[in-house]
């Protein structure tokens, strides 16, 4: 709908299309015998900057200036450092929700909006779901050009492209896919844009939703996009000519193309020796095939297998269980389960009653479970290692999918007793190997198998051996000079 | 979706669960012993995971309990036992089997061919012989040191087959290898209650720091075609190890002057070497290794080098001595206990096949050359004996 050229008139459209909503201010002023009007949403809008810049300069018109018109002569005697135009009733609505100001003058069909927004954010805030020892601590935020910024900062390469879009028919978020142009790969950062463009949806509110909605295939389990609320670890994955996707009003940005092996990496990985990153990297790993058949693998040996346990071991089992009025897999699953609960209010539960959470969670379900003869010790102590081990894992996502399958092998287990975790486990790694995100097979390196690239994978070299990018993710390889040694000698 | 449902449907309705089985729903043996009983084998089985009733319900412990049951066959005594056990007995994680001797002297080939057959038994466990004592009684015998008897007896086994000479750890498999095989012989270490068995085989043994029964390990039971015939005593058990290369440590006194000195081996390997010359088998026994002196008693200085090789002399005379005595004791019982058939077999096969008939029987013709050449290491920190000097 275009505008109207009568301030009056566009002051009451305005009303009318926000049903007279309480937030929306508007101020008519007159200069010179010309009236300039000017519309704000107190809700989003900074009222200091309004009558700092836009009150002052409309007062300090000067007339004698030539201009053509006195919509010109407005726009150009305003102080902001971000002004636009816009000439439909829509499109000034979009500028007013952003915590612009709108400023009409009579006679004319285009109005002047000025960014005059109120900081609606934390500002940089430590990382609070991905912390980490060593290394920055900063963590994205809500504020989309923040983001943007806080990758800007690291990386003050010319090559670094942000390509927006605005998505959402009612919320309009802007989604920002951000690349360093020589780096990543051209057809990738296309599909990516690609998709992008063809969400018709009405809302987007975080990165989630991004996610879920280019994801092609909708049944896998195991999640095909690292996110992460770190800028050194969204640099880092720039670097290596991967690719981010930034959502305005959501803190955690989308890397992609991701493979399984970036779950077992921190981002603390670039900053620690090299020794000990691939130690704790095989720690995760082994956290990783712990979390997924420890349970499973306990049933199978208690139900079907026992003569694999040696003798003294096989004896303090069998005494704890008796009395325990369950199979071993109920039990299991009792307990797998309670364990799941306590972490889901976990995670809800306010600060203050956390303690009253971990006294239920750790005495009650814990000693008095096995005092009452519900569940054996050494269930407990399963349950417990499996739980520790998933939780090693930052990534809400992975934990998620090891929680999924880990109930498969358990059932596996139950029913078929070893074979069945073997078969399932087959199963489960023809499934991985099957995945692709992006073009790029989900187990690389391993399989397919890419010996260069074992460098940084679960075990990590030092810093002079890394001097290529991984060569799956882009063309133009060379991380390091040659002449690295000379230059330090 | 549909395919995905039915093959579901059939593969846990006609699959799954074919052998299942909750643990505690076992009864787990660690021990067995093979008795006779009026011309009928007797098996026992302990079993160790029966819980033990105690008001205190956090604290889980278990008490053992012997099971007995008699029959025709092993296999039936079994099945006897499982009669009494209100649990199936679980036998495939069993450590230690003990034969009687009455059994042992029957012959070792039927008491054994269960074990060997039974698809689930792990052919890892020890075999030992009681000596005197029913082997039933063994089992019962509580210790201080182990959960569980037959525990106590395996890491007796374990460690003095270490540190003694004269023990040796008989696993299952070794035991079926040597009496299948032609030209060696098995020998077994044997055990033997000391005290008062009753008093044993009841908690009360525990509750003193004093035990009124424990078990013993003694010398060798000596087989001859998987029949016992005759008991080695310490010293000959000591020389059948030396020659089977079953030692790393063990001590020797040298008698020296009025007083002694204990040497203790720290290495040791004996290399037994076949030959045939003029159709006439000859054997060279080696005997190498380090000792080291542990104990000193009397007027005895080691710093002059000319004791010390006295010393290695004497010492080395010893270790024959006790060598010419386990080839007597073998040579007597007409039993190739050491293998050397097997050796001649595997390095002579012609020759052997030859004499193979009355291998046994002219054990003691063959000529058997002892050489003995351990060194004594003297590092200890004082070279006199202890004794009061004058400061000058």
């Amino acid at each position: 709908m275009k505008l109207d050229n009568n301030i009056d008139k566009i002051f009451e459209v305005i009303n009318e299309m926000n049903g007279k909503s309480g937030d929306i201010v508007t101020r008519i002023i007159e200069k010179n015998k010309n009236r300039i009007g000017y519309i704000f949403l107190e809700s989003v809008s900074s009222d200091d900057k309004i009558s700092d810049f836009l009150n002052k300069s409309i007062i300090n018109i000067d007339k004698k200036k030539v201009f053509d018109s006195f919509y010109n002569l407005v726009k150009n005697s305003i102080f902001s450092s971000n002004m636009k135009s816009c000439d439909t009733y829509e499109d000034m609505f979009f500028y007013l929700a952003s915590g612009f100001t709108v400023i009409v003058v009579d006679g004319n069909t285009k109005a002047i909006v000025i960014e005059t927004k109120n900081k609606l954010d934390r500002g940089v805030t430590e990382s609070t779901s991905e912390t980490i020892i060593r290394g920055p601590k900063d963590s994205f935020g809500e504020n989309h050009n923040m983001n943007l910024g806080l990758i800007r900062k690291r990386i003050k390469d010319y090559n670094l492209w942000f390509t927006d879009t605005n998505i959402g028919t009612r919320t309009k978020t802007k989604v920002t896919v951000a690349y360093i142009k020589d780096i990543a790969d051209k057809k990738r950062v296309e599909k990516i844009i690609d998709s992008l463009n063809k969400i018709n949806i009405d809302g987007i509110l975080d990165s989630g939703y991004i996610r879920e909605l280019i994801e092609k295939e909708q049944k896998c389990i195991f999640p095909k996009m690292l996110s992460t609320e770190r800028p050194d670890q969204a640099c880092s994955a720039l670097l290596n000519g991967k690719i981010v996707i930034l959502v305005e009003n959501s803190p955690f940005v989308l890397i992609l193309p991701t493979t399984l092996v970036d779950y077992i990496h921190s981002p603390e990985d670039n900053y620690q020796k090299p020794f000990n990153v691939t130690f704790n990297r095989l720690i995760r790993l082994m956290c990783f095939y712990i979390a997924l058949l420890f349970p499973a693998l306990y049933i199978a040996l208690m139900t079907y297998n026992q003569e694999i346990l040696p003798d003294q071991l096989l004896i303090s089992l069998a005494v704890q269980r008796d009395g325990v009025p369950f199979p071993t897999a109920i039990e299991i699953v009792i307990f797998v389960l309670t364990f799941e609960v306590l972490r889901e209010a976990d995670v809800h539960v306010p600060s203050f009653s956390g303690g009253a959470m971990s006294i239920v969670g750790a005495l009650i379900l814990g000693d008095a479970a096995v005092a009452a003869g519900i569940v054996s010790p050494i269930v407990i102590i399963v349950v417990a290692t499996t739980s520790l081990s998933e939780l090693v894992f930052y990534d809400v996502d992975i934990i998620d999918a090891i929680r999924e399958w880990r109930i498969l092998f358990i059932i596996a287990a139950t029913f078929f007793g070893i074979i069945g975790v073997m078969i399932s486990f087959f199963i489960f790694v023809a499934k991985l190997a099957s995945l692709e995100c992006l073009g790029v097979p989900y187990l690389t390196p391993f399989s397919p198998l890419k010996l260069k690239n074992l460098k940084d994978s679960v075990i990590r070299l030092s810093r002079k051996d890394l001097k290529n990018r991984p060569e799956y993710l882009t063309d133009n390889i060379k991380r390091m000079g040659d002449n690295y040694e000379e230059n330090n000698n | 979706m549909k395919k995905i449902i039915i093959s579901l449907i059939i593969l846990f309705s006609l699959t799954g669960c074919f052998n299942y089985k909750e643990l505690n729903d076992y009864a787990i043996v660690t021990g067995v012993a093979i008795d006779k009983n009026k011309g009928k084998y007797e098996v026992s089985a302990l079993i160790s995971n029966a819980p033990k009733t105690s008001n205190d319900n956090s604290s889980i412990e278990s008490q053992i309990v012997v099971y007995s049951g008699s029959g025709e066959s092993i296999y039936e005594a079994f099945k006897n036992v499982g009669l009494i056990s209100p649990k199936e007995l679980y036998l495939n994680s069993f450590s230690v089997l003990i034969i009687s001797e009455e059994v042992a002297k029957d012959g070792l080939k039927n008491a054994i061919d269960f074990f060997l057959r039974y698809s689930s038994s792990r052919n890892k466990f020890s075999v030992i012989i009681s000596k005197d004592d029913k082997a039933k009684d063994i089992l019962k015998i509580t210790t201080h040191l182990a959960n569980f008897p037959s525990q106590g007896i395996i890491d007796n086994l374990n460690s003095t087959s270490n540190l003694q000479g004269s023990i040796t750890n008989m696993n299952f498999d070794e035991l079926v290898s040597k009496i299948l095989r032609s030209g060696i012989e098995p020998v077994i270490n044997s055990i033997k209650i000391e005290g008062d068995i009753k008093k044993g085989s009841s908690t009360e043994n525990l509750e003193t720091s004093s035990p009124k029964a424990y078990v013993k390990l003694g010398g060798f039971a000596i087989f001859k075609n998987d029949k016992l015939v005759d008991w080695a005593d310490k010293d000959e058990s000591l020389g059948i190890n030396m020659i089977n290369n079953e030692i790393s440590e063990s001590y020797l006194t040298v008698d020296y002057d009025d007083g002694y000195v204990v040497v203790d081996t720290t290495s040791f390997s004996s290399d037994v070497k076949v030959s045939v010359k003029n159709n006439k088998p000859i054997i060279d026994i080696n005997l190498s290794g380090e000792a080291k002196i542990y104990e000193i008693k009397g007027d005895i200085n080691l710093k002059k080098e000319s004791l010390m090789k006295e010393l290695e002399d004497k010492y080395n005379k010893l270790i024959k001595e006790k060598v010419k005595k386990a080839i007597n004791l073998a040579v007597k019982n007409k039993t190739d206990i050491f293998g050397f058939g097997l050796k001649f077999y595997q390095n002579y096969p012609k020759f052997y096949e030859k004499v193979k008939e009355n291998w046994n029987d002219n054990l003691g013709d063959i000529k058997i050359n002892i050489k003995s050449n351990l060194i004594i290491k003297n590092k200890v920190s004082s070279k006199n004996s202890l004794e009061v000097t004058d400061e000058k």
